[in-house]
């Protein structure tokens, strides 16, 4: 019904054996469009409704869970700050992410570099590896880091995590790289060469400042990928180093508080923020950056 | 005067089974303004793209001045280019952008490079845009930020790809100019790409036509247009008509060939291959519009063509008409039609051609043109 | 050093770019290998331990599992699992794709923000509101229990219908965007040419629209697919013991009875079912690239 409304406004004049044959169907259009408004209200509610609930449980003064609350605090938050077990956790998680937005952003950009202007066989299948633990169910990436790292005491351990969750960062990287140097024009690094710069310079003062928009998307992805990960992290984490995403899910699995809550709204207006902050980045008419990213 | 000798020396290019460049042999003197022109995928970028360095021929040489820079890496090649889509670089302001080349050289820490700059958009008339982006230029404006910054290092040799290919008529004629002003004020050598034959020839000093990776012939706009050497050349550069016939008889002087019922006529000196057609064989006879003459019809002669015109065609001062011939297979010319006449012929009548033997040219049969 | 002409030329052609647009040869491999290094360690070795450790007893662990009924019916529950969530994505998802494509100004916006905000909250986080929503006290049986269509709370966490609403909720986004992405390359002419020549809507859709928006179905049906086929988060937190899937089935057999080669078995078979349809369906999946997975 989409479709019709667009044609009726655009073409008024339909041939008249149309307009005859849709005599009498004005009433029927109107519901048919109302009803496909809800029938999609209703999708997108369902989309956006667990996301939503967990403000106002984050806010509720009971300790069992319960809509509508009976009244509002920030207790839970407060409790979400003060428990030196989810600071812990939270920090933890912090340093892994950050740590992994760099080393996968680094290791992504120079796969990206070879993968769309390197000179070597196999890069099909380089490409393919890169993307590979995104593909991979991550319970079998879990149990098969956990085997290699358990005898070797990196369980629980920040150098652990780091290598885990960059295997996992790497894909995010690697995609939007790719497209951001597929999308740049390549005579802009011939002209640079033209112009007397050399392969390097070429690409700190050409490549690089335009392909940017597409790297600092790969490094909040990964950042997030890792931030919120919980299965590798249920698997790596031990009783000395625990990722948030491992305390949350033994939180949610044997004490389900409203801390959950509170934690998680923090952590969702922080994502949110971050890939906005991006989106804004790569849509803004920046002149500096016209190489944008969209995703 | 800054501009270097350039040679290239049977220079080929492939990718796999295409031959983009073949056996190209040009010798092009400091200072001189060349044009390369040809239709697209003739192989004109292709060989920029070697003369740059940002591909390696296959074989074959390239010597700027006196140093062989087949295989020197394009940075070091010091060779100005302005790219068809001008690849200005976007995250820069304009300004930025002409001093990349110098700051590349490490040349920015000299006091007299911010005047080098000045002095440049002084010369494209652009110091008022300085700190634009390039998106925020125009078409025009874009295009003389490529060419300040293919100039603003003194190259010896400056390469020009279909510069002005997407600007409209108006601008490209004057910037047509501009850039002819700013090469003979610097003295570069420069070798300038378009697809545009009307372009080169008021342009350059010397056109190279070429067609599917050869260089078809080499010479002065007039050369071109006066005594193409194949009829590739003839057909693109200007307007012309071909007539098919059969060499009828020969002597020193004059080749005479049957098209129709008529004997045309043709100075035997023109062109090197005239020699070559023997009695009988399928020639065609080349004929540019402004040699033919149009007669009333009553005024033919045995040696002259009938036909009626249909179509007269106004071209600011002067009128061309498309004459269908009678004989068959009812060939259209283009002839020119004086300005003086009197009383010009209308559409629809009947009129007789005739040809002026000195002006006329022979060439092999269609199939044969080519490589 | 003298260097041989031969083997001097062979080093020439592998230092220099073959052409200006592309790296050396060297360049190429030197930039791939942080990749290689971080995926040996962290990717490649780990999971062909884990596969080496199920054949450590040589087939046994594969016997076993053949052998009992309950480890045949998890295969088949999880088979069936995905294949519905896949189908409930498409039908949820196709409407909401197909709207995209036609709303404007802040419909428009707020969509894609209904698409675009669960597919950046944790998949941890969401679980977690559906047990809030769907618990004996929660918000749906309270509700229900209000609106008097049920005495007794109704018994909806912890079961196998809990577990595909929540894993189509965190696909659904998977389904939506390469549906989007197809629908979008549409051009609106079709549909209106075909509305001229008298075709009523529904024929339009069915024989237009739908037909050529296949390949975006298909391509967001088999990321929902695979995606679903290890999904381990979702299903351990509000799955019941009914409704054991291949990845509860491993987190069950490495956390709580320890028998490390049955997981590694299963893993074995887990990544080997998804590669295959991975490798099968490869060009559809290209189509949907650029969306992060989830698990
Ligand atoms: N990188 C390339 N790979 C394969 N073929 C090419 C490449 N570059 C050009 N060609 C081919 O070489 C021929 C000449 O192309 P080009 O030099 O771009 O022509 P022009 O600039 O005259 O239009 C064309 O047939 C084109 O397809
Ligand atoms: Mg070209």
């Amino acid at each position: 019904m989409f479709i019709d409304r667009n044609i009726n406004a655009r073409a008024p004049a339909l041939v008249p054996a149309a307009i005859h044959r849709s005599r009498g169907r004005p009433a029927k259009q109107v519901i048919l469009t109302l009803l496909a408004g809800v029938l999609i209200a209703l999708i997108l509610f369902f989309l956006v409704l667990p996301t939503l609930i967990i403000i106002p449980m984050s806010l509720s003064t009971t300790s069992y869970l319960q809509f509508p609350p009976q009244g509002i605090t920030l207790k839970w938050y407060v409790a979400y700050f003060v428990d030196p077990d989810w600071m812990a956790a939270t920090w933890f998680s912090l340093r892994i992410a950050v740590a992994t937005s760099v080393t996968a952003t680094v290791v992504g950009t120079m796969t990206s570099l070879a993968v769309v202007r390197g000179d070597m066989p196999l890069k099909g299948a380089l490409h393919a590896l890169s993307l590979g633990p995104m593909i991979v169910p991550h319970i079998v990436l879990g149990v098969a880091l956990y085997l290699v790292f358990s005898p070797l005491h990196l369980t629980g351990t920040f150098i652990g995590f780091l290598i885990g969750h960059t295997v996992l960062g790497v894909p995010f990287v690697v995609i939007t790289v790719t497209a951001a140097l597929q999308r740049l024009d390549p005579a802009l690094e011939l002209a640079a060469l033209n112009c007397g710069a050399n392969r390097t310079q070429t690409f700190s003062h050409v490549t690089l400042p335009n392909i940017a928009p597409g790297v600092a998307s790969g490094a909040v992805f990964s950042f997030l990928a890792s931030f919120d990960e919980a299965t590798v992290a249920f698997f790596i984490s031990d009783v000395g180093g625990k990722s948030i995403g491992r305390k949350m899910f033994e939180d949610i699995d044997f004490n389900l508080t409203p801390v959950i809550a509170a934690a998680s709204t923090v952590i969702v207006l922080s994502s949110l923020f971050l890939i906005g902050f991006v989106q804004l980045l790569s849509k803004s008419g920046n002149p500096k950056n016209p190489a944008g990213e969209h995703l | 005067m800054i501009g270097k000798r350039l040679t290239l020396r049977h220079v080929q290019k492939t990718y796999g089974a295409v031959w983009a460049v073949r056996e190209v042999d040009l010798e092009i003197g400091a200072g001189e303004f060349v044009s390369i022109v040809g239709p697209s995928g003739s192989g004109k970028t292709t060989l920029l793209t070697l003369i740059a360095g940002f591909e390696t021929p296959t074989a074959g040489s390239i010597i700027v001045g006196d140093q062989d820079v087949t295989v020197l890496a394009p940075n070091r090649r010091n060779i100005g280019m302005v790219f068809q889509k001008y690849a200005l670089f976007p995250h820069m302001t304009v300004r930025k952008n002409i001093e990349f080349p110098l700051k590349m050289r490490g040349l920015t820490k000299h006091g007299d490079t911010s005047k080098r700059i000045d002095a440049m958009l002084d010369l494209v008339q652009l110091g008022s845009l300085q700190h634009r982006y390039p998106h925020q230029l125009s078409g025009g404006q874009q295009q003389r930020v490529a060419v300040a910054r293919a100039l603003v290092f003194d190259p010896p040799v400056i390469l020009m790809d279909e510069p002005l290919g997407a600007l409209d008529k108006k601008l490209r004629e004057a910037m047509q100019f501009e850039i002819k002003r700013l090469q003979e004020r610097i003295g570069a050598t420069v070798i300038y790409v378009t697809h545009d034959q009307e372009e080169a020839l008021t342009m350059s000093d010397r056109v190279a036509v070429m067609h599917k990776g050869r260089l078809e012939q080499v010479g002065t706009p007039n050369e071109l247009y006066a005594n193409p050497d194949n009829a590739f050349v003839a057909d693109f550069v200007g307007s012309i008509n071909f007539i098919p016939g059969t060499v009828s008889s020969k002597d020193q002087s004059l080749i005479a060939v049957k098209v129709g019922d008529t004997l045309v006529k043709v100075r035997a000196s023109n062109g090197g291959s005239i020699r070559e057609h023997e009695q009988g064989s399928d020639v065609r006879i080349a004929a540019r519009p402004e040699h033919i003459s149009i007669a009333p019809h009553g005024d033919r002669t045995s040696q002259s063509l009938t036909g009626t015109i249909e179509t007269v065609v106004f071209a600011g001062a002067s009128r061309t008409a498309l004459v269908r011939l009678h004989a068959p297979p009812h060939l259209l010319l283009r002839a020119d039609m004086p300005s003086d006449l009197l009383s010009p012929p209308e559409r629809g009548s009947d009129v007789a051609l005739t040809f002026a033997p000195d002006a006329l040219r022979v060439f092999g049969p269609a199939e044969r043109t080519g490589p | 050093m003298n260097i041989e002409p031969s083997s001097r030329r062979a080093l020439v052609t592998v230092i220099r770019p073959r052409n200006a647009s592309r790296y050396a040869p060297l360049t190429s491999w030197l930039l791939t290998l942080p990749l290689l290094a971080t995926f040996a360690v962290g990717f490649l070795y780990p999971v062909s331990k884990l596969v080496a450790l199920s054949f450590a007893s040589g087939s046994e662990s594969y016997l076993r599992l053949w052998g009992e009924p309950l480890y045949l019916s998890v295969l088949t529950t999880t088979a069936m699992t995905a294949a519905a969530v896949t189908v409930f994505c498409l039908v949820l998802g196709y409407p909401v794709a197909f709207a995209m494509t036609r709303f404007k100004g802040k419909a428009a916006i707020i969509t894609a923000a209904c698409v675009f905000v669960p597919l950046w909250t944790s998949v941890l986080i969401r679980s977690y509101a559906w047990i809030v929503l769907l618990q004996r006290n929660g918000i749906i049986n309270d509700s229900l229990q209000g609106a008097g269509l049920t005495e007794q709370p109704l018994k909806l966490l912890y079961t196998q219908g809990a577990v595909i609403l929540g894993m189509t909720h965190i696909l659904l986004p998977f389904a939506i965007l390469p549906i989007y992405a197809t629908l979008r390359t549409l051009p609106p002419d079709f549909a209106r040419a075909a509305a001229n020549l008298g075709a009523d809507r529904a024929r339009t859709f069915m024989l237009i629209t739908l037909p050529l928006s296949l390949p975006g179905v298909f391509a967001g049906g088999i990321l929902c697919f695979v995606l679903a086929l290890g999904f381990y988060i979702t299903p351990a937190l509000i799955g019941g013991p009914g409704s054991m899937l291949m990845a509860t089935l491993i987190g069950q057999q490495t956390t709580v009875l320890l028998d490390w080669p049955f997981a590694a078995a299963l893993s074995t078979i887990l990544l080997t079912f998804t590669l295959i349809i991975v490798f099968l369906f490869r060009r559809a999946l290209s189509l949907s690239k650029g969306f992060q997975s989830v698990h």
